[in-house]
């Protein structure tokens, strides 16, 4: 190993590298939603493991998402 | 048409509180306009009727519809045109849709074989 084995975690490898199958697509909230926290912020490819390019798709997806209000900008606030 | 036809998806919300028949009456116009400025129209779909994410203009749910179809940009011009006069449009997309990479060669990259022995 090359850096400390304590903070290294397992290498993840990007789900849309390694299964092409899998489109990214705008129209589909249920999925994108595995790519936002609960407050709506897409989540961190360092977190996902997304590779950037598929990151980029990513996130393109879920702007043109939030736009269609398929997808909240932000968490509606409930008390 | 000296114009390059390019291939479009326009996604268009309309208010949920429409009757079947000022719908189709919309829908009829939109793919009027599509055929007015020489776009070939692809695809009409019903993506149904859903609550949306935030309120728009006092709007919660809204009537989805998807249209895909090939023109120039004049076509997308007119028919946002078209959907931005119509108070029955809570929004509209459009999309241009590219063909992507998405599908890339196989192990680009060959893996060095791992060595068994390492002493």
């Amino acid at each position: 190993m090359s850096t400390s084995p304590a903070r290294r975690t397992k290498k993840k490898v990007c789900r849309f590298c390694s299964d092409h199958q899998i489109s990214i697509d705008y129209k589909e909230p249920k999925f994108l939603l595995s790519f936002v926290t609960e407050r709506g912020k897409i989540i961190p490819r360092r977190v996902t493991g997304n590779c950037a390019y598929h990151q980029r798709r990513v996130q393109e997806a879920v702007k043109r998402a939030r736009l269609l209000a398929f997808l909240p900008f932000t968490a509606s606030y409930q008390p | 048409m000296s114009e390059k036809a390019r291939k479009y998806e326009t996604i268009y919300i309309l208010r949920a509180d429409l009757t079947d028949e000022v719908e189709k009456k919309i829908n009829d116009k939109v793919s009027e306009v599509v055929t007015r400025f020489h776009g070939k129209l692809e695809e009409l779909k019903d993506l149904g009727k859903r609550p949306l994410a935030y309120r728009i203009a006092k709007h919660t749910k809204g009537h989805y519809f998807q249209l895909n179809y090939q023109g120039g940009g004049q076509v997308v011009e007119e028919l946002e045109r078209h959907l931005r006069l119509s108070e029955d449009v809570v929004r509209f997309l459009t999309v241009r849709e590219i063909q992507r990479r998405d599908i890339r060669v196989e192990n680009p990259t060959p893996k060095p074989q791992q060595q068994e022995v390492t002493a």
